[in-house]
């Protein structure tokens, strides 16, 4: 028996997955970071030497982001280098204190000088895929021992480096803390409307897989079952046979038609194993061609309709024949020898080649009957490959 | 005839060998894979070679070592398939008839092209005739036998149609081109990583993108045009990933 392959999504897809969704945005993260420090540079009182540094520091984070964008930075890289964000997060306040002078850090009432410079870290951190997956009862306690520290550096800092800090201080604290744990937070949305997104598309996918496994279930046990009732019988069992093979089949279409693009090949395959039994086709070559979903269901719903009318009226030899013109029209030929019919068999709301033909136009093509001096009945089914063609 | 059967469904080819053998007078030797027909080849000579294009046992292996992230596209081996024991075949002295004896679906489309294409292999039979008959078979290893024609309406239908442009003036033309495609097919998706596992630069890897989409819309009209390749590109090599990493198709076209 070949072995059954296992749907996978294991751990290490999953962090890598979210490592590539937060990888994308970490030069962004740095840039605004970058940003920050200059207007820190720019708008505090900093000595000279201290516009110097963080001019300097703002170039630094702009060549990171430069080489997180050209290769990866240290949040798509993961594990030990996740370090060096946190520790720029954590040294970020101790130089800035040293920098501006003991009584300057935190007097404005605003915030902290640099206040926003975690900012883009806890944003990343909200949704970063922490530890492994089974150590996610975990994560909780990490995610405040880190907002912890970014909100009580800069007050542990004012306490120390103020004799008697006023309410300006207390303020400029306050005001860090609530900046800082709000874009936590929109962090926190950002990475649950993600979530949410993604299981509402796995939702879907279950859906549908529960629904064509219970079809297929049904059907192919019910003729298994049958079967095994009709062992002794010959005749029947072959009979049942038969009939699982058409179901496997339409199971088959069924899944070929869900992806958007299908191969032509595989459905004209499909359509000529079951119609070979009943029919002598001769078949076209359709080589690579691939087409969108909704042409598809309508080529499938063609051959069927079309060869299903060819077995009803005894056609006999029927000629299957598809081209594409001009790279963008799909022409599909089926010419049989059969009783034939009138042109306005098309026109009857109540047939099938009626509908088949108001699909056809809706998506751009026809379906028109074409006049055969020698008998028979030849329909052409037209349609273009793509929407705008 | 004497039939060499590469197959590795063990009770299918047991069938196939007892029904060959009793109904139509054949003699055949199964062998399981690439390795045991290498070396049946070595040893006796074949009237005709019918040949599986994928064996489960090497996908399923190779899938797992896809999953690991740890293939690159530049790696020595890394799916063996049907195509190799066909061009094993074509280095016999006297080389032996070949019938590609397989399901079509969609994982195998671009191995027939090849097959017709490039290995000049004539006659193709379906697995899953519909009859449960081994007559189209039978008439296969006959027609190939003598180096005729033989194509069954369901296999057929995966042949190269008319006017079509050949996957050695499209897909597979440029060498850069086809390390691109292997590494797409690997799930390398980003010109960054695409460079990171080939010898070409990100650079490049970008510029290609656009005349890698022009190939395949020459192959595959159906294609549409847009000005973002890669999703495109992604998509094609994801679902024909069994053909861009075969190991017989980068040996000719490396």
């Amino acid at each position: 028996m070949a072995e059954v392959p296992r749907l996978v999504l294991d751990e290490e897809l999953a962090r890598s997955t979210t490592r590539k969704l937060v990888g994308t945005l970490e030069s962004v993260a740095l840039v605004v970071q970058a940003g920050g420090i200059v207007l820190t540079a720019t708008v505090d009182r900093l000595t000279t030497n201290g516009q110097l540094f963080f001019y300097i520091l703002a170039l630094v984070h702009l060549l990171a982001a430069f080489g997180a964008h050209k290769t990866s930075g240290p949040f798509a890289r993961g594990g030990p280098w996740l370090a060096l964000w946190l520790g720029a997060v954590v040294l970020m306040p101790l130089v800035m204190a040293h920098l501006v002078g003991a009584q300057e850090y935190g007097a404005s009432p605003a915030c902290v000088q640099l206040c926003a410079y975690p900012s883009p870290l806890l944003m990343l951190l909200a949704f970063y895929p922490w530890w492994s997956l089974r150590r996610a009862h975990l994560r909780p306690l990490l995610e405040a021992g880190i907002l912890a520290v970014v909100v009580l550096e800069p007050l542990l800092l004012v306490l120390y480096l103020h004799e008697s800090p006023g309410w300006a201080n207390y303020s400029s604290v306050g005001a860090t803390a609530l900046i800082n744990m709000s874009t936590f937070i929109v962090g926190k949305a950002v990475g649950k409307m993600c979530a949410v997104a993604a299981e509402a598309q796995v939702m879907l996918q279950n859906e549908s897989y529960q629904t064509l496994f219970d079809w297929l279930h049904r059907e192919v046990k019910d003729r298994l079952v049958l079967m095994r009732q009709s062992i002794d019988r010959p005749d029947d069992l072959r009979e049942y046979v038969d009939q699982l093979e058409d179901i496997v089949m339409r199971g088959r279409v069924r899944m070929l038609l869900a992806p958007e693009r299908v191969s032509l090949a595989e459905l004209f395959s499909e359509q000529m194993r079951t119609f070979g039994k009943h029919l002598s086709l001769r078949a076209p070559n359709i080589g690579a061609l691939t087409v969108r979903r909704a042409v598809a269901i309508l080529l499938d719903q063609a051959l069927a309709d079309l060869l299903t009318n060819a077995v009803q009226h005894g056609a006999g030899p029927v000629e299957v024949d598809f081209e594409v013109n001009d790279d963008s029209i799909a022409q599909l030929d089926i010419i049989d020898n059969g009783s034939g019919f009138p042109s306005s068999v098309l026109d009857n709301g109540t047939t099938s080649l009626y509908r088949l033909r108001r699909t056809a136009r809706d998506l751009g093509g026809d379906l028109s009957h074409l006049g055969r001096t020698e008998g028979g009945a030849h329909l052409r089914l037209t349609v273009p490959l793509h929407p705008n063609s | 005839m004497k039939v060499l059967l590469v197959e590795d469904e063990e009770q299918l080819a047991g069938l196939a060998q007892r029904e060959l053998e009793r109904e139509y007078g054949h003699q055949v030797i199964v062998a399981s894979g690439l390795r045991h027909a290498e070396k049946h080849l070595d040893e006796q000579t074949f009237d005709v070679v019918a040949v599986d294009i994928l064996y489960d046992p090497l996908v399923t292996e190779f899938d797992r070592r896809r999953l690991s992230q740890t293939l690159r596209p530049t790696d020595e081996k890394l799916l063996a398939s049907g195509l190799s024991v066909i061009t094993a075949t074509l280095d016999v002295e006297q080389t032996p008839g070949i019938v590609v004896w397989t399901s079509g679906d969609p994982s195998r489309r671009l191995h027939l092209i090849f097959a017709y294409e490039d290995l000049g292999v004539r006659a193709f039979c379906s697995k899953r005739s519909g009859s449960g008959s081994l007559e189209p078979l039978h008439q296969a290893i006959e027609a190939a036998g003598v180096q005729r024609r033989y194509a069954d309406s369901i296999l057929g239908v995966y042949l190269p149609g008319r006017g079509s442009f050949a996957l050695s003036t499209t897909l597979l033309r440029e060498q850069s081109h086809r390390m691109f495609w292997r590494a797409l097919a690997l799930g390398y998706h980003t010109a960054e990583e695409i460079a990171d596992v080939t010898p070409y630069a990100k650079k490049t890897v970008r510029s290609a993108m656009g005349k890698m989409l022009d190939d395949l819309r020459t192959v595959d009209p159906g294609v549409g045009d847009t000005k973002k390749p890669q999703p495109e590109l992604v998509r094609y090599a994801s679902s024909n990933r069994y053909f861009f990493l075969d190991d017989a198709v980068r040996k000719l076209y490396p």
